[in-house]
């Protein structure tokens, strides 16, 4: 009786205190509530003016402000094995000592966990000052209102607006006349290719691929003339992997590309006479999936494909048991990249390849665009709080004075210039300090030629010219998705139904799960899970401008 | 409790609560010991627990960041409309419900045998060896036991199936054919937690009085005779407890390890509701959506529970309240 009576009472007491929480819980929500929005729209228009009125007046000579500023950067490290910089961050400190501003840094040390963060903090209204963004995160937050619009802050950044060519790119990241998203120029060379083991092909007295056909047949001779010498049938001409988040079919670009029905996931489109063609429910698509089917069906593409990750894929052609696989050049050619293979194959020879013709000649490699896949976002809390013009002279320090120091480091010391070539040193440290290049390289060719001019020979006997390899890649045949950026993405209610029908379907049409018989009904599926509405949405984006008439 | 009753006796029909916390403040003061005890605990329901739960009205309101949870606009029951009408709601309810109940038939007595086993080792050191063993599966993550998993499950150069095809059988691809995946889940699953899941078993079974064993050995009971008619029922409440416990999550079929091991392959017999919210609210933008999934969790979970506790109470005897 004892015991219940106390049970009793604390029972009450809980509920009494839960009462009180939930009263003053609300009251806080209801209270900050109506201040927000009535601050978004009033203060929105009026940061701008601020900034433009208060740049005389805020900064010196030098571009360096009078008062200290803070600004909270949100990026990812440059790899998840590197460690974030320190307190004693040149990069930072740098910007203290020429801008005044304080520089709050948010590392995220895995990549793939980016997105989610910056979503669940978005979610609470506490989104980084600057940051960037996917595709579809922008188009996830900028109908929230939780983006700032750039216009009135160009102006403090005008080398970036030219080099980063920001004035054409500006539809791209507008929307509803507001430009949400700062979409770039892609610093970077194209960078996938398509590479195949020269030292099996001579061993078995094979010529180089061209056509599908010919790719089909060295991937059996692959499989099945024990290429590796080692008595075991361990070997496959082709390998691939599976999306861990979506589930998409990945590594399988070229043949794609071979008949046309190669996409890029964020703009799955393709202008065809005139008119949005929905490339996954395509005839070449279908035309793809069954030539796939057909390798699956002949064992030549790698046992395990079906359950691993791209790291797993990776492995395998680094082990030597792949014959043709699609890759990133630098992650297949670049030392450090390369050294496992050299390691673990010690006759091996890998060379880069034309992706394979296919029906009525058409070829690619993969989808490319010019663009920064990751466009820039200022938070509208940060424009509200008039920290616009100090977030925009940081970019633009990123792109002029602070722009070698953040990309390569401490000169003399971290890199060296000899003649018109920067070398740099890829000491982890350094590497360390170089966390936030991603947001200052240019793509010039001298910073190109840092990263890529390089050649290594190995204690196998390759001798491996990247910067040749890299031309090629730029010269090669490729999808190009560039104009499509301007569509919409997938309508976000619907936006994980669409992926995983698409994903599972050529999925399963690939193994022999579902007959190609059924492609119809699949295609109708699709259409009904919310395709034909984004259809519609995309057709009148692309009316607009000027895709199709 | 007795002034209670005459108050409300007094006032006829209308009830106040102020002698109760007359009562109340009494009794903090009487047992102020007990209730300083139970404070961090309250503390931190109401906390973690409770005051998150307001934030559940989302379900209800197209949330917009800006407007706040009280500021965004109602929508009744649109979004779990949307959720009922997603083509893939009922795969995914089955399959998380599939999952779990394997889990839970298969995991528990499992670890209630390699408990009852654990504690007929007489040899300490052995014991204690065994223990700590089959508790280090449960330290690792999923990230890791799926690279584990792929070598010994690997159609081409894994363990199993090397085995398999030396027996002369046909090699099977357990990560990718639906008929094995659920197996997968399941065995992983009762793998990792082996060890980890005993421990509760062991504290009960370490709480039987010793006299217990030393009448029934006087009586001639077999070993075996000891374990059915004094070890069994002595722990019959922990289990119901465990059982209950479980029974409460079935609608959460542990989102981290199938997250890890699901494919396309088998999206048909593992994508579960976790995953599926994961997929469509979180990475989506849809946190309205996640959270009336969220709530229709709670609810079956809560109906589920409290039909369980009636059924344990009534069959077994014993119940959590």
């Amino acid at each position: 009786m004892r015991t219940r009576t106390v049970l009793t009472r604390l029972t009450v007491l809980t509920v009494f205190l839960l009462v009180l929480a939930a009263c003053g819980g609300g009251g806080q929500a209801g209270t900050s509530a109506p201040a927000a929005p009535a601050g978004g729209q009033a203060a929105a228009p009026a940061s701008g003016q601020a900034a433009g009125s208060t740049a005389s007046s805020n900064v010196d000579a030098n571009g360096k402000f009078k008062t200290p500023q803070t600004i909270e950067v949100m990026a990812t490290v440059r790899s998840s094995e590197l460690a974030p910089p320190g307190a004693d961050w040149i990069v930072a400190k740098a910007v203290k000592d020429q801008l005044n501003i304080d520089l709050k840094m948010t590392w995220v040390t895995q990549s793939n966990e980016y997105d989610r963060l910056l979503q669940t903090r978005a979610a609470a209204n506490d989104l980084p000052d600057v940051f960037l963004a996917s595709p579809t995160v922008v188009s996830n937050l900028a109908p929230q209102g939780l983006l700032a619009d750039w216009t009135p802050y160009l102006k403090f950044m005008p080398t970036f607006v030219t080099e980063r060519e920001v004035e054409k790119l500006k539809p791209i990241g507008t929307f509803d006349g507001k430009l949400l998203a700062l979409v770039t120029k892609t610093p970077d060379p194209y960078k996938q290719s398509v590479m195949i083991r020269k030292d099996w092909l001579d061993k078995l007295g094979l010529q180089v691929p061209k056509t599908l056909d010919e790719y089909l047949a060295v991937m059996k001779a692959f499989t099945e003339k024990d290429p590796d010498g080692n008595g075991q049938k361990d070997t496959f001409g082709w390998s691939a992997a599976v999306d861990t988040a979506t589930g998409r079919l990945l590594r399988f670009n070229p043949i794609f590309g071979a008949f046309g029905a190669e996409f890029d996931t964020n703009y799955p489109w393709r202008v065809d006479n005139n008119k949005l063609v929905y490339v996954p429910t395509s005839n070449e698509r279908r035309d793809a999936l069954q030539f796939i089917a057909q390798m699956n069906a002949a064992g030549v593409i790698d046992a395990d494909w079906k359950a691993q990750k791209d790291e797993d894929f990776r492995n395998k052609w680094k082990a030597g048991k792949i014959g043709i696989w699609f890759e990133d050049w630098c992650a297949g050619f670049c030392s450090g990249n390369h050294d496992p293979f050299a390691k673990a194959n010690p006759t091996g020879r890998t060379i880069d390849i034309d992706p394979p013709v296919g029906p009525g000649g058409k070829s690619a490699v993969s989808f490319w665009t010019r663009l920064n896949a990751a466009r820039f976002g200022m938070s509208q809390k940060a424009a509200q709080a008039g920290k616009g013009e100090a977030i925009a002279r940081f970019m633009e320090w990123l792109n002029g004075p602070g722009n070698t120091l953040t990309t390569f480091g401490e000169e003399g010391k971290m890199w060296k210039r000899e003649g018109d070539k920067i070398t740099v040193d890829q000491a982890n440290d350094y590497r360390i300090v170089r966390a936030l290049s991603a947001w200052s390289v240019k793509g010039s060719e001298e910073e190109l030629r840092s990263r890529y001019d390089q050649t290594t020979s190995y204690p196998n006997g390759e001798n491996i010219a990247v910067w040749d390899i890299l031309q090629r890649a730029q010269k090669i045949a490729k999808v190009d998705t560039t104009d499509l950026a301007v569509l919409p993405p997938a309508p976000s209610a619907q936006a994980a139904d669409i992926t995983r029908l698409q994903a599972e379907g050529e999925f399963q049409f690939v193994t022999g799960q579902r007959p190609f018989s059924q492609w119809d009904a699949y295609v109708q599926s699709l259409k009904a899970a919310g395709v034909d509405a984004w259809q519609q949405a995309a057709e009148a984006k692309a009316k607009e401008a000027g895709l199709i008439k | 409790m007795s002034s209670v009753v005459e108050t409300r006796a007094q006032e006829g029909r209308r009830f106040s609560i102020t002698p109760f916390f007359q009562a109340l403040v009494r009794d903090i003061r009487r047992h102020s010991v007990l209730y300083l005890m139970a404070l961090p605990g309250i503390l931190y329901f109401l906390i973690f627990r409770y005051y998150p739960m307001y934030g559940a009205i989302i379900a209800f309101k197209d949330y917009r960041v800006l407007d706040g949870f009280n500021g965004s606009p109602w929508v009744g029951f649109k979004h779990f409309q949307a959720i009922f009408s997603s083509p893939f709601f009922y795969n995914v309810l089955t399959n998380t419900l599939l999952i779990s109940i394997y889990k839970l038939i298969f995991g528990l007595p499992v670890a209630v045998i390699f408990a009852l086993l654990l504690n007929e080792v007489r040899v300490a050191w052995f014991k204690r060896s065994v223990q700590t063993i089959t508790y280090l599966p449960h330290f690792l993550s999923w990230v890791v036991i799926f690279g584990v998993l792929l070598t010994t499950l690997s159609p081409s150069t894994g363990l199993v199936n090397k085995a398999i095809v030396a027996s002369g059988g046909q090699p099977i691809n357990f990560m990718t054919d639906p008929k094995w995946f659920r197996s997968v889940l399941v065995v992983s699953d009762i793998w990792k937690d082996l060890g980890w899941g005993t421990i509760i078993y062991l504290a009960a079974l370490a709480g039987i009085s010793p006299s217990l064993y030393e009448a029934a050995a006087v009586d001639g009971a077999t070993r075996f005779q000891r374990i059915v008619y004094i070890t069994l029922p002595s722990i019959v409440p922990v289990i119901v407890l465990v059982t209950l416990l479980r029974i409460g999550n079935l609608l959460s079929a542990g989102f981290e390890q199938v997250f890890v091991l699901y494919n396309p392959a088998v999206y048909s017999v593992a994508d579960i509701i976790d995953t599926w919210v994961y997929r469509q609210g979180i990475q989506g933008f849809q946190f309205s959506v996640a959270a009336a999934v969220g709530l229709f969790k709670g609810v079956v979970g809560t109906v589920l529970l409290v039909t369980a506790n009636w059924a344990a109470k009534k069959w077994a005897g014993t119940g959590i309240w």
